[in-house]
Formats: structure tokens, C-alpha cells, sequence
């Protein structure tokens, strides 16, 4: 990589239960030998670790939420790209995806490069369009329907639904569901977070089974490592898993990132149902926060998705199978200065001499 | 719709309701839903639930007899025989099921299973090559308990069984005993007694005698020959190799 460029990655999060991807995505591309630029961590909220730890990052900045609309998210990144003349942004949450997807060409007309999927590939992996793209890329996968009210939980099975379902925010959280009233109360908990509709999909038996990569946006898919979880937290996220190596889920992956010609990270997660057969539960436009795995393997996709941006050619190996990874949570002291510089100025430089120290 | 018709109708619900094995938990309410045909108007039509469960029967009890009189003579003849009564549903419930409601009557019941043990106990009687330290009764029961588990649960190990049973006999098939030869082969075993499988991620540990098994294993899964080579390096009795490599053949079936 011959220029050292300045990346920006969203989603400095890391609530132990179900901590955002942004830190660990930082973590990978610091930590590659081929990079030797500089990480600027953008955050929403003033408590996310990520804002604080000079480990990965060089620099953080908050940003405005989603729902102040894509003109403020522009403006700020304007702001921010004054300061850091970024090269390359990564989003790694949901929910600003298909904000970041609208001001595509005004970030690349400021020379920002990105490489994420456009609105209408976005809403092929919605939730609630899953069973199109599974069917354009012959894979099974559960049935999903949208729902408005908590009533329609007590006369679904006029409709052919049965318990245990899946009840489903739009970008975040799933509780399952054995009965109406824990549908309904899972289906309040969640509109109250996430808002409406709510989605619910039929449950399935069997053992979940996670594949990361990302598309060149010509079809191919670049650098796959698969992993399954072997311990969750009460959200369903991983809390520890073991990578492996599935045939099976691995061209059901390059399979819907042929049929969709899909550009930029993703994960998959598939179930492996117990007759045996792979069904798709979900299709997340990002990298997944257990992504520091790719580095315990031997395949960094982070630093290898910024060489692919910046027009190099990375090289994937064979990786390691049978490698574990075991989350854990520690606490990070912060100064009063930098939480005050947080809050006030929305901006931390963050000191990396202490990290050499 | 004629009263015929929704006869027809209802005694489908209860052919379907019998198939999915929950015929013990039968009412109006279930066989309105699996016949399409409302409750009030059922009920208009049906004195009452128990004489609607009484005529079924009788028409069921013909159709069971045609079936169950003819004895096959070949495995092969046994097989589809079996084969038939398990994917016909409400028959094998009736011939098989634990779980019956109480307004069947017993007596039907117990004529047609007594019909059908005798059957299939001359069908095997008449097989060649039946395992020589095992009674026809015990091949008999062993046969019932396996095709059980098939009717009555839906979970791995019962389908990996309705698998068996489509093209053998629970006894002719002691290659079913262990996961799939491919699963097998791709183990990562390590001399600590660490076993990992790389595609679906499961670990698992197993002593010395339980690793030399499964490294026989990944070459064979031929029992006469995994016991001639565990007894020709080790001084043990082919009972005991026999006894551990079924033992051993269950747990793996329970992690892989």
C-alpha cells in the first residue's frame, strides 16, 4: 500500500451483550503490518469505549444519530474531513447503512472512498425480502412477514404460522417467542427500541453457523472465513466461537453474493437445521463485531478490504481452522478531560505515544 | 355438499390428524381444522364425537386388515411392507402408537396389532441370514421399537432411523451405527484424546481405547474388522471390543 491513508470507521459500541463491530474493525486494520496510516473512530454516544482507547484509533469525532437525516451525517463528515482528510470510510452498523449509501457520490466527490452496497442491493438483504435473495441464490430459508400489531400474534396460526417464532426489529434485536403473549411482550420490548414494523420469522432448530467476507461488487466474494458460535450472550451474540471450514456454507454465501453482486463487507448467518438442511436467517451489510477473528486465522479482511479500496490486490491464504475466540469485558479508565472533550467538541485526539509506552 | 361428502371430508381430517400422531388429543375443534368443514356445521351433522371416532374406525379397520393379512416372504418384500405402513400415517399410528385417545376402541385395536405382530413375526421367520443369537421375537421387537421412534418422534436420530429402514432392517444394518464415513474421515484427533471436527466446529474428548476405535473408524466401518484389529493388538474379548464400539457408536452419533 503505497499511501498511508487516513480510514474512518463507524460503530465504536461495545456493550458486552451486543457491542458493535467499529473497535474490532479498527483493532484488525492497526494491528496489519500492511498498513501504516491513521484511524479515526466515529461514535453516537459519549459512553462508547471505542471513543477512548488509542489502541486503535488515532482520533475520534461523534457523530449526529441516523435519524437526524443524511444532511447532517454530510455535514459532519465535511467537518471531520477537514480536520483528517480521510480516504476511506467504513460503516460497520446497520442502521446508518442505507443513510451512507445515499451520500455515496458526495463522498467520493470529496475524494472518500467507500465500498458498500447501493440502496437497492441494501434492500435485498432486508429482513423481510430474505426469502427473494435466498431463492435467487437456491438457498432455503425461514418464512418472515411484517407485523404492525401485538394482535396479530394471537390469531396467527389462521394464517399457517406456528410457536416458537422470531420476533425481529427491523435493524436490531430477536427474542424468540413460544407463545402469543411472549410474542406480544418481545414485540412491545422491541417497538419501543427499534420502532415498527416488527418482523417474525419461523423459528428453526439446529446450530447457527456465521460466514464473513466482503464483495468485489462484480459478484466475486473476497476472503471468507466461517465461524461457529460455541457460547452466546443473552442476545444470541457470540461470546466465544471456533473457526471451520464449510463447504456447504461457504458457496451458499458466495451464491447470494453472486446473485447480488454484492459490493463491501457482510456476514451470514445460517442455520444448519436439524434434517441437515442450511436455511438463511440473516444477511448483516457489514462486518461483524467477532471480525478480529480474521486476524486470529491469518486472513485480516479489514486491512484487506482498505488495500482492495485503494486499488491493491491482497492475497488470501489457507487459513486456520479449529481457532477459538473467548470475549471478555474489562473496564477503561477515562480521564475527565477526554469525556469533557467527548461531550463538548464531539472530538478526541487520542494520544499514541501511551499506547508505545 | 352432500352428507356423504361431508363425511369424507371429516374422516380425512381424522386420517390426517391420526398421521401427525395426535389423535390422543382429538376434538371437535381439530377435526374441524384438519377437515376444512366448520364446527357448527359439524356438529349439526355428527351426533357426537365419540360414534364419529366409532365409524372411522370401522371403515379404517378394513382397510388395515387388507393390508396386514398378506405375509412377505424377502426382506425385500418386508421392507416395502414396512416402508408402506409408515408413510400411510394414520395406519401406523393405529398399528404402532403409544399415544391413543381413549375413545378408540380397544378391543378393535388390540385384534388388528395382535394381527399385525403375527405377520411380521412369520414374515421374519421366513428371512434367511437372521443374526444366529437372537430370537424371531427379539428381531420382532427390535423391528417395532425402531419403526416407533420413526411414527412417533421427529428428531435426529429417528430420521437417521427412517433412513436405515428404507433399504434395510435395523439388524442388516450395522454400518448405520456410526456417523457418515465422511464426517469420519475429517475428525482432527490429537494422542491427548482431543477430537475436532472442522466443518461443524464440535469438540469433543474420548480416552485411549475410544481414540484407537475411531482412528479404525476413519479407515472402516466394518465391525468384524475394527474387532479383528482391536483384538489383535490388545489383549481383550471380542465381547468387550463388541460391547465398546456400540457404546462408543452412540456417543459419537450424539456429538457429530
Amino acid at each position: 500500500m503505497a499511501k498511508r491513508p487516513v480510514v474512518a470507521i463507524t460503530g465504536m459500541n461495545a456493550k458486552p451483550d451486543n457491542p458493535g463491530p467499529g473497535m474490532a474493525v479498527a483493532r484488525c486494520i492497526k494491528e496489519s503490518e500492511s498498513f501504516s496510516g491513521k484511524i479515526i473512530g466515529l461514535s453516537y454516544d459519549a459512553l462508547d469505549p471505542g471513543l477512548y482507547r488509542p489502541h486503535y484509533c488515532n482520533a475520534t469525532y461523534m457523530l449526529p444519530y441516523p435519524s437526524s437525516g443524511e444532511e447532517a451525517l454530510l455535514g459532519r463528515i465535511k467537518e471531520i474531513h477537514a480536520h483528517e482528510n480521510i480516504d476511506i470510510f467504513i460503516p460497520c452498523l446497520d442502521a446508518e447503512l442505507q443513510a451512507v449509501a445515499r451520500i455515496k457520490p458526495e463522498l467520493e466527490e470529496l475524494g472518500i472512498k467507500t465500498l458498500i452496497p447501493d440502496q437497492e442491493q441494501l434492500k435485498l438483504r432486508n429482513k423481510y425480502n430474505l426469502p427473494e435473495l435466498a431463492r435467487m441464490a437456491g438457498i432455503k430459508t425461514p418464512g418472515v412477514t411484517r407485523v404492525s400489531s401485538a394482535g396479530w400474534f394471537y390469531d396467527c396460526h389462521m394464517e399457517g404460522w406456528h410457536y416458537p417464532l422470531v420476533v425481529k426489529g427491523l435493524f436490531y434485536d430477536a427474542k424468540v417467542a413460544n407463545n402469543a403473549d411472549e410474542a406480544a411482550a418481545a414485540f412491545h420490548s422491541i417497538a419501543a427500541e427499534w420502532g415498527l414494523p416488527i418482523l417474525v420469522q419461523q423459528f428453526v432448530e439446529g446450530e447457527e453457523v456465521n460466514l464473513t467476507a466482503y464483495g468485489d461488487g462484480r459478484g466475486n466474494m473476497l476472503g471468507a472465513v466461517m465461524m461457529k458460535k460455541r457460547a452466546i450472550t443473552d442476545k444470541g451474540k457470540a461470546w466465544a466461537g471456533i473457526s471451520i471450514d464449510d463447504k456447504k456454507l461457504y458457496d451458499a454465501a458466495a451464491a447470494l453474493i453472486k446473485a447480488a453482486n454484492w459490493p463491501g463487507p457482510l456476514e451470514v448467518e445460517v442455520m444448519l437445521d436439524t434434517a441437515g438442511h442450511y436455511q438463511l436467517i440473516e444477511i448483516n451489510p457489514r462486518f461483524p463485531a467477532w471480525i478480529y477473528l480474521s486476524v486470529g486465522v491469518g486472513r485480516n479482511l479489514p486491512a484487506a478490504l482498505v488495500q482492495t479500496i485503494m486499488g491493491d490486490n491482497p492475497e488470501f491464504k489457507q487459513y486456520h481452522i479449529g481457532k477459538l475466540f473467548i470475549r471478555y469485558a474489562e473496564e477503561l479508565i477515562v480521564s475527565l478531560d477526554e469525556f469533557e472533550s467527548i461531550a463538548i467538541n464531539g472530538f478526541l485526539a487520542l494520544n499514541q505515544e501511551s499506547v508505545a509506552n | 355438499m352432500t352428507t356423504e361428502e361431508l363425511q369424507n371430508a371429516i374422516y380425512k381430517g381424522i386420517d390426517q390428524l391420526a398421521a401427525e400422531n395426535r389423535i390422543a388429543h382429538i376434538s371437535t375443534q381439530l377435526i374441524s381444522r384438519y377437515s376444512g368443514i366448520s364446527e357448527g356445521k359439524m356438529l349439526r351433522h355428527i351426533p357426537s364425537l365419540d360414534k364419529v371416532i366409532s365409524k372411522w374406525l370401522k371403515v379404517k379397520e378394513a382397510e388395515i386388515y387388507d393390508f396386514i393379512s398378506s405375509i412377505p416372504t424377502t426382506e425385500e418384500a418386508l421392507l416395502k411392507k414396512i416402508n408402506a405402513l409408515i408413510d400411510n400415517g394414520y395406519m401406523a399410528t393405529l398399528l404402532i402408537s403409544g399415544s391413543l385417545d381413549p375413545l378408540i376402541e380397544t378391543d378393535t385395536l388390540r385384534k388388528l396389532r395382535k394381527q399385525f405382530e403375527k405377520t411380521i413375526l412369520e414374515s421374519i421367520s421366513k428371512l434367511n441370514g437372521l443374526p444366529a443369537d437372537r430370537s424371531t421375537e427379539d428381531l420382532y421387537n427390535e423391528l417395532l421399537f425402531f419403526v416407533k421412534e420413526v411414527v412417533e418422534l421427529d428428531n435426529p436420530e429417528a430420521r437417521r432411523k427412517r433412513k436405515t429402514l428404507s433399504n434395510s432392517l435395523p439388524w442388516s444394518a450395522e454400518s448405520d451405527l456410526f456417523p457418515e464415513q465422511e464426517i469420519l474421515t475429517r475428525l482432527a484427533t490429537s494422542e491427548s484424546g482431543f477430537v475436532f471436527d472442522p466443518v461443524s466446529g464440535r469438540s469433543f474428548t474420548a480416552n485411549e481405547p475410544a481414540i484407537s476405535i475411531l482412528k479404525i473408524l476413519q479407515q472402516t466401518t466394518n465391525i468384524s474388522t475394527i474387532i479383528d484389529k482391536i483384538t489383535t493388538e490388545y489383549e481383550v474379548t471380542r465381547e468387550n471390543v463388541e460391547r465398546d464400539i456400540l457404546e462408543f457408536a452412540g456417543r459419537l452419533r450424539g456429538v457429530l
